[in-house]
């Protein structure tokens, strides 16, 4: 330790030099950084049911629709059907969009007597309301439009269209946006598809950096003025962790990662965590008797440094246990950005502060503990003198309240619920929950599900039994609408004067495809015509049952084995199931690796497993309330909240190790347990509420995101913040009270 | 520049342009007179379709017989599963539709024109191309090695295109190239190559790539006769079905 302090404080010019050659080289990576919050990207490759999703995709093009969709009075009236005609027409033109479908460009066929009739779905324009609505009346009795391309009350319609392959989705979406809101349509107008769900999540995610950063910044710059009233004491921290947070994600960039939604709150982390690291470090320094700065620092980073680093570690612990436990690939790599950042604020508080400090004068500051008892500020009198009083007299009521606490956050645990909906994460007030509202209501659900039929495309066996399967997958009701090429010949075949929706024979299907021919199908078969598609609409009452669902399918599937096809069902319904299941997962095995690593370490910082663990029971308490809490107010476990618990694991064991380490010294000191309590209390207790408001507050900011999982995750982090400091103050001392008094009895009569 | 050099410019300006204009005229009726030639014909086509995106392709064959530029009768001959469907289209975009298994031919009413005729890069539009000075205000842009290259601007507003631009042959007076534009955007191009059939210029091979779509059909045709004085007998409904 020696070594590195005196290394510090002789390298000083040296350390800040690389340090403003790394920073300038850290922040020269930052325009190379990306937004990546495609959930669907974001899945494990080696997930079967992910690669069956993820190859549906690419063969069909079915992960790369959008839809646009047009709301009105009543969509058939002519000024809103011209505008849904401009914004096909507009979408047609754009670089990158292939397939524009909508009811102003759809054609219909029907016969009459040997006529066989190909027109526009809507031939004749109306051109008054009367008109309008003998169109709609005529257009909603066809099936194969209505819930797909209009709704059934004529007040919604959908502009559906494919985004070409091997194109930038992201900025062809962006592009759809900006032209569709340059036409200044007096329709609601509302974007639907995983595709627009990434985009307002990357632009919300964008906006957040630059909106909520600086507010963070700005609100621990006035707490940390109010503790400790020093410029020093504000600047330090704050450049400490800005510093931080830019070399985490240069660093991120470097190694080839994106920013996704869940990474996006890492630098709120960094901020609010970082901080504290230099904050220890200048108060020591501050602290010190020396007369002469270089010796004070050496003298402090000497006593500094080995409990930064422990604390930097078991926070680094709580975040890395991510890369072990995640399904998500965004979820991983916030635990590296995360574990980055906590890096370079312990590395940068211990060598880039100090070696800046050695260049300026010492001065001399108040320091939160020095007077405390004697100043007896308002904290002192108001929390904690009544905290202090509180573990002396009831430690065992202390004790019962918090098993009470912890009961009450069991059974809201019981009643946790879990959501994997992307159109979740919006406000209700978002226009991507209201297009989700709009697809659930009127066109039956967004979420589709695929039957992939392999075989010979068009062998009556398989189309017949496409037919079959689409009317067996309707009969739960959570698939509201199917659709596929077997519908379509069926249609032409009953149109054209066949006998039976199918043609007995593959001859006369072959022929019905010269018809078919005129038409895009790729989004239901392939061109080698050995695989099709049926596209089902599933509602959210089906992923709400999404077991019962897949029960249903593989009935069917065990009962009507072909040798003529094969059939595979996937769909976003099945990937959210997937992840939910993950969620838990993912939630307990990282829980679990952080709780195990941390005790593991702080029991190494104690030399005692005993301490080990009764530094762990605070924050294990306060993560079963915080999931009662989520339970009991109904804040779901999603992608982003499940990190909650081991981020908090992470922070909030640093309470309860500064509390000990106090607690231990003074016993040591004065084989006295309320003094022990007192000292620990009074000293410690002051720096755990303040890192404990700074970090709250830091976090708060969240609430103010646009994406819910980050409100909720703001909020939660501040909840666990409270309640791993308020254990640390009560529920610490009293398991400390009771379990040493009977070990400390026993070593005072060992000793007389 | 003085005034003088401005006004010099400025006529020989006007001047050029009248010109072009009416020299696209006459440029587009010579190569409407030079397909004008041909009266009636009949041709063995392959047509070979190609997903230039994965790299596959598919071939078809057909008969084509024609006579003038509104009756057709095009039967296709290969793979099996299409041979004997058959399409004849008649005067005022009537559009017969035969396939065998359903005996009976269907009258195709409204068969948008612009759709990709079976899976081809042809719409029905394109492949009914003539009359080009009448359908078409032409303009001269520039001359282009060998070529005249001309723009036309569609007369009907219904076209699905905004322009077409054409490379005409300067001593054949026959098209080598024509884009078809919707917007400022090309769609698609089609190149064709020429063979000379009893002293009129056919087309004996044509291709026509969808820019957008990745997608190409090549048309080669053989057996290409003319002016045979085809019998309206052959247009009638009854040909429809497949001659054995």
């Amino acid at each position: 330790m020696d070594l590195f302090s005196n290394f510090v404080v002789k390298f000083r010019i040296a350390i800040l030099t690389v340090t403003i050659v790394l920073t300038g080289f850290f922040a020269y990576q930052l325009q190379f950084l990306k937004v990546d919050s495609n959930i669907v990207d974001a899945l494990p490759k080696s997930d079967s049911i992910v690669q069956v999703f993820k190859e549906v995709g690419n063969r069909f093009g079915s992960n790369e629709i959008g839809l646009v969709i047009i709301e009105s009075e009543n969509v058939f009236m002519p000024d809103a059907l011209g505008h849904i005609k401009q914004i096909s027409d507009s979408l047609t033109q754009l670089e990158g969009i292939v397939g524009v479908t909508s009811i102003t460009n759809m054609t219909s066929f029907k016969t009459e007597g040997d006529n066989f009739e190909v027109d526009d779905l809507i031939a004749e324009w109306p051109e008054n309301e009367d008109d309008a609505n003998a169109v709609k009346a005529e257009v909603i009795k066809n099936e194969m439009v209505v819930g797909t391309l209009v709704s059934s009350d004529g007040k919604a319609a959908i502009v559906l269209f494919n985004f070409q392959s091997g194109t930038d989705v992201e900025a062809v979406s962006l592009e759809v946006r900006q032209k569709i809101t340059s036409l200044n349509l007096p329709e609601n107008i509302y974007y639907a598809g995983s595709t627009f769900l990434t985009s307002y999540i990357a632009d919300i995610i964008s906006k957040d950096m630059l909106k909520l950063i600086p507010i963070a910044f700005v609100l621990i710059a006035l707490i940390l003025y109010l503790s400790f009233r020093s410029a020093r004491g504000v600047i330090l921290p704050l450049l400490t962790a800005g510093l931080a947070i830019l070399w985490a994600i240069g660093t991120f960039v470097l190694l080839g990662f994106n920013l996704s939604m869940v990474t996006n709150n890492v630098p709120i982390i960094v901020l609010a965590v970082g901080s504290a690291y230099a904050i220890h470090v200048v108060n020591r320094i501050n602290q010190s008797t020396e007369g002469d700065t270089k010796q004070a620092i050496v003298t402090s980073l000497k006593m500094i440094t080995l409990p930064v680093a422990l604390t930097a570690l078991t926070t680094m612990v709580g975040f890395l246990s991510f890369v072990i436990g995640a399904y998500l690939s965004m979820i991983r790599d916030f635990g590296i950005l995360a574990a980055l950042g906590t890096f370079y604020a312990a590395f940068l508080a211990l060598v880039f502060v100090p070696a800046l400090l050695s260049l300026t004068s010492k001065k001399t500051e108040r320091t939160p503990e020095t007077d405390i008892r004697i100043r007896k500020p308002a904290m002192y009198r108001y929390l904690l003198l009544p905290l202090y009083t509180l573990n002396i007299n009831h430690p065992k009521r202390v004790i019962a309240t918090w098993v009470v606490l912890i009961l009450v956050g069991v059974f809201g645990i019981s009643k946790l619920e879990r959501s994997v909906s992307v159109a979740d994460y919006f406000k209700t007030s978002h226009p991507a929950n209201k297009a989700d509202r709009i697809m659930e209501a009127k066109f039956g659900g967004s979420k589709p599900v695929f039957a992939v039929f392999k075989g010979e495309v068009q062998s009556p066996e398989l189309l017949n039994g496409m037919l079959d399967f689409s009317a067996y997958l309707k009969e739960t009701g959570y698939v509201t609408s199917t659709q596929s090429i077997a519908d379509v010949v069926a249609k032409l075949n009953l149109a054209l004067g066949g006998e039976t929706p199918i043609p007995e024979e593959m001859s006369y299907v072959q022929q019905l495809w010269f018809i078919l021919g005129q038409q895009d199908l790729s989004q239901l078969i392939t061109e080698d015509l050995d695989q099709a598609l049926i596209i089902g609409k599933f509602n959210n009452e089906g992923q709400a049952n999404i077991e019962d669902f897949k029960k249903h399918v593989n009935t069917y599937l065990e009962s009507h084995a072909s040798e003529d096809f094969t059939i595979e069902v996937t769909g976003m319904p099945y990937v959210n199931a997937q992840l939910d299941k993950s969620l838990v997962k993912s939630q307990l095995t990282s829980l679990i690796i952080a709780v195990i690593l941390v005790i593991a370490l702080v029991s190494l910082i104690f030399k005692s497993l005993l301490e080990g663990l009764y530094a762990s029971v605070p924050i294990i308490a306060t993560i079963a309330v915080l999931y009662g809490v989520m339970g009991l107010t109904g804040i779901p476990l999603n992608v982003v909240t499940v990190l909650v618990a081991s981020v908090a694991m992470g922070i909030g064991i640093d309470y309860s190790i500064h509390y000990i380490t106090h607690f231990n010294s003074a016993l040591h000191r004065e084989f006295e347990l309320n003094n022990a309590v007192e000292e620990a209390i009074m000293i410690s207790g002051k720096a755990i509420l303040i890192n404990f408001i700074s970090v709250s507050a830091g976090f708060l900011i969240l609430i103010f995101s646009d994406l819910m999982p980050m409100v909720y995750f703001g909020v939660l982090i501040a909840l666990s913040m409270l309640g791993s400091s308020m254990g640390a103050l009560t529920l610490l001392p009293a398991i400390l009270l009771l379990g040493k008094r009977k070990r400390l009895l026993k070593e005072v009569r060992n000793q007389n | 520049m003085n005034v003088k050099s401005l006004f010099i410019i400025t006529l020989f300006s006007f001047g050029a342009l009248g010109l072009q204009a009416q020299d696209a005229l006459t440029i587009v009726e010579k190569l409407d007179a030079n397909l004008a030639k041909i009266k009636d014909k009949s041709v063995d086509i392959e047509m070979t379709m190609s997903n230039l995106k994965t790299g596959k392709s598919k071939v078809k064959k057909a008969e084509l017989l024609q006579k003038g530029e509104t009756k057709k009768l095009f039967r296709y001959t290969f793979p099996e599963s299409d041979a004997g469907i058959a399409t004849l289209t008649l005067p005022n975009d009537e559009i017969y539709l035969y396939l065998p298994m359903f005996k009976k031919p269907k009258k195709i009413t409204n068969m948008a024109e612009s759709n990709a005729f079976n899976k081809s890069d042809f719409s029905l539009d394109d492949m009914a191309s003539s009359d080009f000075a009448e359908k078409y205000s032409a303009g001269l842009m520039t001359y282009e090695g060998d070529a005249f290259k001309v723009m036309l601007t569609p007369k009907d507003a219904k076209s699905p295109y905004s322009k077409l631009v054409m490379y005409i042959n300067k001593s054949q007076y026959t098209a080598e190239k024509i884009e078809y534009y919707v917007k400022t955007e090309m769609q698609k191009f089609a190149l064709y190559n020429y063979r000379k059939v009893s002293d009129v210029w056919v087309a004996d091979e044509v291709s026509m790539e969808d820019v957008k779509k990745q997608h190409k059909t090549t048309l080669k045709m053989t057996n290409i006769k003319i002016n045979q004085g085809l019998d309206d007998s052959l247009f009638a409904l009854e040909s429809l079905a497949p001659t054995k």
